[in-house]
C-alpha cells in the first residue's frame, strides 16, 4: 500500500530486465506450439481483416470529412499500432486478473519486491500482436508515402509522444475496470468489454459532427486519442496546446487510476472468492 | 420414469446455470452493454452524414438495422466453443464421460441458458438503447411473427452446432482462440452485422446466400432476401445438417486421442 506513486528513475534498468525476460518466456512458449502459433498469428490477423473490410464498404458512401481515402489508410495504420501494442504489453496480464483475484493468486503479485500495478499488468506480449503491430507500421509508412509527405522530425517525436500517451490512457481505463474486480468480487472479462470501446477509436472526430451530447463524452474522447496522433504525423498544423492539454489530461488520468488501485486493493481479502 | 428422470438432471443443470448467470449481474450487464458500442459507433458515424438515404437505406432503416441487430447477437450468436474448449483442455471433459450425461446436451443447455437470460435482460436495454438513437419504439412489432421464429431457431442451431464443431478441434489445437476469432470475424463481416449487405457489391452477396453466415445472427432482419424464402430454410437445414455430421465426425475421432487429463 505505501508504494510509491510513480516508479523512480532508478528501477527503470531494473523492471527493463523483467519485462524481457517475461518477453522471452512468452516467444519460447509461442514457439513450442507451431500450429497454435499460426492459429493465433491468424486469429490476430482477422481483425485486421474485420478493421479493412468495414473500411472498404464504408469509403465509397461515407465521408469522413478532411480525411481523404489515403488518409483513412494512415488513420488505420495508426489505430493498428495502437491496438497491439496494447495488447502485446497489457493484454495478458490484464486478461488474467480476474480469475487472479477470484482464486486468490493474486498474492503471489502483490508478495513480490516490484511495482504491483507494473506486475499484474505486464505479462509478456505474444508474438502475433507483435507481427501485427508490425503490418500497422507498414501500412502507415505506405499511406505516408502514397501522400507524398516528407519526414519532419518535430512531426515524428510529436507522433511517437501522443501515441504513447494514447496507449497509456486506454490501458489505465482497461485497468481501471479490471480492478473493479476487487470491489465486485468477480466482473469476468471486464477489460475485453472495455475493449469494444475501440470501436470509436477507428474513426475520426470528424466522423462524429452530429451526435448527441453523450456521443460527445463517449465516442470523441476515444476518437481523439488517435486523431491527435495521427493529425501530427500528417503534418497537419500542430497544436501544442492541443498536445499540452492531451498531454496534461493523460497524466491525471493515469495518476488517478493508480491512486484508484491502490485504494481498491484495500478491498481485496486474498482468500479468494 | 427414466425419460422423467433424465429430463429433471437437464433441467436442474439449466436452472443451475441460470444462477450462476445471475449471481454475477454487473458481469453480465457489462457484457450485454458492450455489445451496443458498434452499433452505436456505425449508427453515429450515419446520423453524421448530410444525405438522407445511404446505400439505398434510410437513416431510420440504418438505425433499426442496428438496434434489432444488436438484440439478435445477443441472443443467437452462440459461444460453446469456450465451454468446449476448456472442459477439454482443462480435463473437465473426463469427468463428464464417467456421468450419465450427455456431453452435447450439456454443452447445449450450457450455452442455451446463457443465451435466455441474455435475451431476457437484453429486451429493457435494446429498449433504452433505441430510445437514445430515437427509433419509435413499435420497432419490436415488426419482427414479431412465426416466421421470424422458426428463422430465430434455426439460426441458433446452425450457430451452435458452427462454435461446438470449432471448439472441438481443441482436440488437435491447443489453443483454439485465433480460429475463435476467425469465427467471430467471418460472422461479424459476412453475416452483415457489421455493414449491412446493402453496402457489399451484388457479385459477393449472390456468393453469400450459398455460405452458413447469412443464415448466421441477424438472418430475421433479411428473411427473403435471395428472393425466395424456402431456398433459404433449405440452405440453412443443409448447413445444419452439414456442422452436425462435422460435429459428430470430430467428436468420435478427437475422443480417440484425448487423454481424459486434459492438455495442460
Amino acid at each position: 500500500m505505501g508504494q510509491p506513486v510513480f516508479i523512480s528513475m532508478k528501477t527503470i534498468k531494473k523492471y527493463l530486465t523483467i519485462f524481457k525476460l517475461l518477453v522471452s518466456t512468452r516467444l519460447s512458449a509461442d514457439l513450442s506450439f507451431r500450429v497454435s502459433f499460426l492459429a493465433t498469428i491468424a486469429g490476430s490477423f482477422c481483425f485486421i481483416v474485420l478493421y479493412i473490410a468495414t473500411l472498404v464498404l464504408l469509403m465509397p458512401y461515407v465521408n469522413f470529412g478532411p480525411w481523404g481515402k489515403q488518409e483513412m489508410w494512415l488513420f488505420l495504420g495508426v489505430f493498428l499500432i495502437f491496438c497491439y501494442t496494447v495488447f502485446y504489453l497489457f493484454w495478458r496480464g490484464l486478461w488474467h486478473f480476474p480469475e487472479n483475484v477470484r482464486n486468490g493468486r493474486l498474492d503471489f503479485y502483490l508478495t513480490k519486491p516490484l511495482d504491483s500495478q507494473f506486475f499484474v499488468s505486464i505479462a509478456g506480449g505474444g508474438l502475433h500482436n507483435l507481427c501485427a503491430m508490425i503490418f500497422g507500421i507498414i501500412l502507415v509508412a505506405w499511406s505516408f508515402q502514397n501522400l507524398g509527405l516528407s519526414f519532419n522530425v518535430v512531426n515524428f517525436i510529436s507522433f511517437i509522444i501522443t501515441l504513447i500517451l494514447a496507449i497509456l490512457d486506454f490501458y489505465s481505463l482497461a485497468f481501471f475496470f479490471v480492478v473493479l474486480n476487487l470491489r465486485f468480487s468477480y466482473l469476468g472479462e471486464a477489460a475485453y468489454e472495455i475493449w469494444d470501446f475501440q470501436s470509436f477509436s477507428r474513426y475520426p472526430t470528424d466522423a462524429f459532427n452530429n451526435v448527441p451530447l453523450i456521443g460527445y463524452l463517449i465516442a470523441i474522447p476515444f476518437s481523439v486519442i488517435i486523431t491527435i496522433p495521427a493529425n501530427t504525423l500528417l503534418l497537419k498544423d500542430l497544436r501544442i496546446m492541443e498536445i499540452l492539454v492531451f498531454f496534461l489530461a493523460s497524466l491525471i488520468f493515469m495518476f488517478l487510476v493508480r491512486k484508484f488501485w491502490f485504494h481498491e486493493l484495500k478491498h481485496y481479502s486474498s482468500a479468494s472468492s | 420414469m427414466c425419460h422423467n428422470q433424465s429430463v429433471r438432471k437437464y433441467w436442474e443443470y439449466f436452472v443451475q446455470n441460470i444462477n450462476e448467470y445471475l449471481a454475477y449481474r454487473l458481469r453480465l450487464f457489462l457484457s450485454l452493454a458492450s455489445n451496443l458500442i458498434v452499433p452505436i459507433t456505425m449508427i453515429w458515424i450515419f446520423s453524421s452524414l448530410p444525405q438522407s438515404q445511404i446505400a439505398g437505406m434510410t437513416k431510420l432503416e440504418i438505425v433499426r438495422y442496428y438496434v434489432l441487430g444488436s438484440f439478435f447477437y445477443s441472443f443467437t450468436n452462440a459461444k460453446v466453443d469456450e465451454f468446449v474448449k476448456t472442459s477439454i483442455q482443462h480435463g473437465e471433459l473426463g469427468r463428464y464421460l464417467i456421468k450419465p450425461v450427455n456431453f452435447w446436451i450439456l454443452a447445449f443447455i450450457n450455452d442455451f441458458s446463457l443465451r435466455f437470460i441474455r435475451l431476457l435482460i437484453s429486451l429493457p436495454i435494446i429498449f433504452i438503447f433505441a430510445m437514445i438513437v430515437g427509433l419509435p419504439l413499435n420497432f419490436l412489432k415488426t419482427i414479431i411473427s412465426p416466421t421470424v421464429a422458426i428463422v430465430l431457431v434455426l439460426s441458433y442451431l446452425l450457430s451452435f452446432l458452427f462454435s461446438f464443431s470449432l471448439g472441438l478441434l481443441t482436440f488437435w489445437v491447443e489453443e483454439v482462440w485465433g480460429l475463435q476469432n476467425l469465427k467471430d470475424t467471418a460472422i461479424k463481416i459476412l453475416s452483415g452485422l457489421a455493414i449491412p449487405y446493402q453496402f457489399f457489391p451484388i457479385a459477393v452477396v449472390a456468393l453469400l446466400k450459398w455460405l452458413p453466415f447469412p443464415y448466421l445472427v441477424i438472418w430475421p432482419l433479411r428473411i427473403g432476401f435471395t428472393g425466395n424464402f424456402l431456398t433459404e430454410v433449405l440452405i440453412a437445414c443443409v448447413w445444419v445438417v452439414i456442422f452436425y455430421l462435422l460435429g459428430v465426425w470430430l467428436w468420435r475421432r478427437g475422443l480417440n486421442i484425448y487423454g481424459a487429463t486434459g492438455l495442460y
